[in-house]
């Protein structure tokens, strides 16, 4: 038998520690738009501008996190197949080729260039964690292909990347951190808890969330404090330790941006623990989880999840009530048997985009692509997102809702939303001052 | 600050410790009667808790799909070691690297096609908690603690007290002198794996009442049970329990006095371990 050493021991499990615990770092949002269907140019006479117009798919497809590349794909692949059936773009077909990403930036790159360079992809969709895009967003320019980001959400993609670096290859389709940090902090400000306190995965996107959230929620309400702070790591096991040490603090809020597996072992032991007893008040509980409305967490979690307690994602399928958001529902329920993720709407509008992007211009020409897409406004199921031309962050607004268990439905349904128009709270560049949120406090209405 | 806090505190980082050590005990088993790093061990885990959920649906007895679960998996694993594992025991280190590395993907993958890739959960069990210094202690800590001390008797009566654990105590402390006395290396191997593999698939099992389970849930705890594994000391059961106990109350104060680095801290007694007693507390060089 061959002898295994100590060393060998070591290096082997370091090496696949290493590779696994990088996967941690997905987590921001999914949601999808569509894009109108524009009837006339779907038969344009004369020459295809390609045979098959390909667009490479880059999500998690592997190990813990692959439920957000299959939620992205039911997306996706619905908006393909929609497509082709309507006589493709300008007559092209259109291919989409599916690339595991793993959660690795290194894997991630990987795959862009071997999707433009031997598959000869027109397009990058995709893109599930904050530290996976910020790596991916680099090489763009050098492919010289657009990326639509359908998922990963830090606020430094657009602001940083995008606005400060000039990187004008990639765009957002989903809300960036701003729906988990700012938007939570106006929810938070009609609340009467004053004390607040966070369960947060400790990474990027918990950091952001949690350091916008408290910005904003001191500036609409001087009077709350911030007093207890717990980190998760991803893939935690037991998180009666944090939450034990969280309510020492005796807060009557918690913000928690936990998601998938983990939010799933968190709501079910702080309901053990006596956490959600603690923020209890008329009306419902202080306890804010912007992506708790994702699918995946609402098939697990189902009833279990405390009615009244306050969630959102970057796409709600409640959300708005157009004819254009009841179809996709429909198209997409119908087809996987499954309400649409949120990555799942922004994945079937990053398709459609495109879409429109070529029947709008008749080219696959970069710099056109661009300019058309800078400032321009696409209708989806979201509602209308605005492209903002100098970060190319899509800006439309996703309610925060209260949970609430219908027997007519398989998964808990939302009532009392609460919505903020989008460019009153997304940041704004140059991305150094907060908005004046003291004035839109005021504006938050309600659209049930 | 008061003592109740930092010891209730002390009694939920047992209770988190539990898991780490009901994992890392069937790691460290396994490579200290075969010397193979088995890397699917956090697969079998990830089986355990699916076979107890499908079991559960079936017979409605929590105890009972627990158990069947653990045995499905045990079988499995002595499937593996008989008809891949075996077959590289002569070969370099890597090859055991690369087979049970594949075997993670294999049934990663088996089990998005049989269970589907959105997490599943089953009832809560264990359900309310326990006035402790004032506090609420779940009950499902306390099973934690007494499914993890249950095992450590088993174990200890299973090594110490049956003709299996002698035999399996011979061929790992001297192999050749064993099987020169007549024990037969293939049986001790495959039973061994087959038992560690069991431990496995029941901690998968345990854990799914208080959280869930996914596709690819192995691959975080058993990190963890490395790092576990490592500070015991390679192979060694009764550093695999204390090394456990020392994570699981870190983390716990850590929470409680420097939350922004609880995720640092079992690194740091990692490396700390590395650095005074590279074998391991109670490892041997």
């Amino acid at each position: 038998m061959a002898e295994m050493t100590r060393r060998d021991f070591i290096k082997y499990a370091a090496a696949l520690g290493i590779g696994l615990a990088v996967g941690g770092g997905i987590g921001y949002s999914l949601k999808k738009p569509e894009v109108q269907v524009v009837k006339e140019s779907a038969s344009v006479v004369g020459e295809k501008i390609k045979e098959t117009i390909k667009i490479g798919h880059i999500a998690i497809f592997s190990g813990p996190f692959s439920t957000y590349g299959e939620l992205q794909k039911r997306g996706s692949l619905l908006a393909v197949e929609e497509i082709n059936k309507e006589g493709g773009i300008l007559g092209s077909k259109v291919e989409i080729i599916y690339r595991d990403s793993a959660a690795k930036p290194a894997e991630a790159v990987k795959q862009v260039r071997s999707l433009v360079e031997s598959e000869g992809c027109d397009f990058i969709i995709g893109i599930d964690s904050s530290g996976v895009v910020l790596g991916v967003a680099e090489v763009m320019p050098e492919v010289n292909k657009l990326l639509f980001v359908t998922h990963a959400a830090t606020h430094k993609l657009t602001e940083e990347l995008v606005y400060k670096k000039g990187i004008k290859e990639v765009f957002r389709i989903a809300v960036p951190v701003y729906q988990d940090g700012i938007m939570a902090a106006f929810i938070a400000s009609q609340l009467p808890a004053t004390k607040w306190a966070c369960v947060h995965p400790d990474y990027e996107y918990g950091y952001a969330s949690w350091e916008l959230f408290k910005k904003t929620l001191s500036k609409l309400r001087p009077d709350v404090e911030f007093v207890g702070e717990a980190w998760a790591k991803i893939g935690t096991t037991d998180f009666t330790p944090l939450i034990s040490s969280v309510m020492e603090k005796k807060p009557d809020g918690i913000h928690t941006v936990e998601w998938g597996v983990d939010l799933f072992t968190f709501v079910r032991q702080a309901k053990q623990t006596g956490l959600f007893d603690a923020v209890k008040y008329d009306g419902g509980y202080a306890w804010i989880n912007p992506m708790g409305y994702s699918i995946d967490a609402m098939e697990a979690l189902a009833t279990e999840y405390p009615e009244n307690c306050w969630v959102s994602g970057r796409y709600l399928w409640v959300y708005p009530d157009t004819p254009l958001n009841r179809k996709f529902v429909k198209a997409h329920l119908d087809k996987w048997g499954h309400f649409p993720a949120y990555s799942g709407e922004t994945s079937y509008t990053a398709v459609y985009l495109i879409k429109k992007l070529i029947e709008l211009t008749k080219t696959l020409d970069i710099d056109t692509h661009i300019k058309t897409l800078e400032d321009m406004v696409v209708f989806s199921p979201a509602g209308a997102r605005y492209i903002r031309k100098e970060d190319h962050q899509a800006m439309y607004e996703v309610p925060y809702g209260q949970i609430k268990h219908d027997p007519n439905y398989s998964i808990p349904v939302l009532t009392n939303l609460q919505a903020v128009p989008a460019e009153e709270y997304y940041r704004y560049p140059p991305f150094e001052e907060m908005p004046p949120y003291k004035e839109l406090y005021k504006k938050i209405v309600t659209k049930a | 600050m008061d003592l109740n806090t930092i010891a209730f505190q002390l009694i939920l980082g047992i209770a988190s410790a539990m898991l780490y050590w009901i994992v890392s005990s069937g790691l460290t088993f396994t490579f200290g009667v075969t010397r193979v790093l088995n890397f699917a061990h956090g697969a079998f885990y990830m089986l355990g808790a699916y076979f107890t959920l499908s079991f559960f649906a079936l017979t409605q007895n929590y105890l009972l799909a627990l158990f069947l679960g653990a045995i499905i998996v045990a079988l499995i694993g002595a499937g593996c070691e008989r008809g891949l594992i075996s077959l590289i025991y002569g070969l370099p280190v890597p090859f055991q690297l690369i087979l049970t590395f594949g075997l993670v993907l294999l049934f990663d993958d088996l089990v998005r096609i049989f269970w589907g890739s959105v997490p599943k959960m089953m009832p809560a069990q264990f359900i309310g908690s326990i006035n402790v210094f004032g506090r609420l202690l779940p009950v499902f800590s306390l099973y934690l603690i007494l499914a993890g001390i249950a095992i450590a008797l088993v174990l200890y009566f299973l090594l110490s007290k049956t003709d299996w654990g002698v035999e399996i105590r011979a061929i790992t402390v001297d192999p050749e002198t064993a099987m020169c006395s007549g024990l037969n290396p293939a049986f001790l191997y495959a039973t061994a794996f087959m038992f560690g593999s069991f431990l496995a698939g029941l901690g998968g099992g345990l854990y799914l009442p208080i959280s869930s389970a996914s596709p690819g849930m192995g691959e975080h705890i058993i990190i963890y049970a490395f790092i576990v594994t490592v500070i015991g000391g390679l192979g060694s059961i009764k550093g695999a329990f204390v090394s456990a106990l020392i994570i699981g109350i870190i983390e716990s104060l850590g929470a409680l006095f420097v939350p922004w680095m609880t995720i640092a801290l079992p690194y740091i007694a990692l490396s700390a371990v590395l650095l005074l007693r590279p074998e391991g507390i109670f490892g041997e060089e």
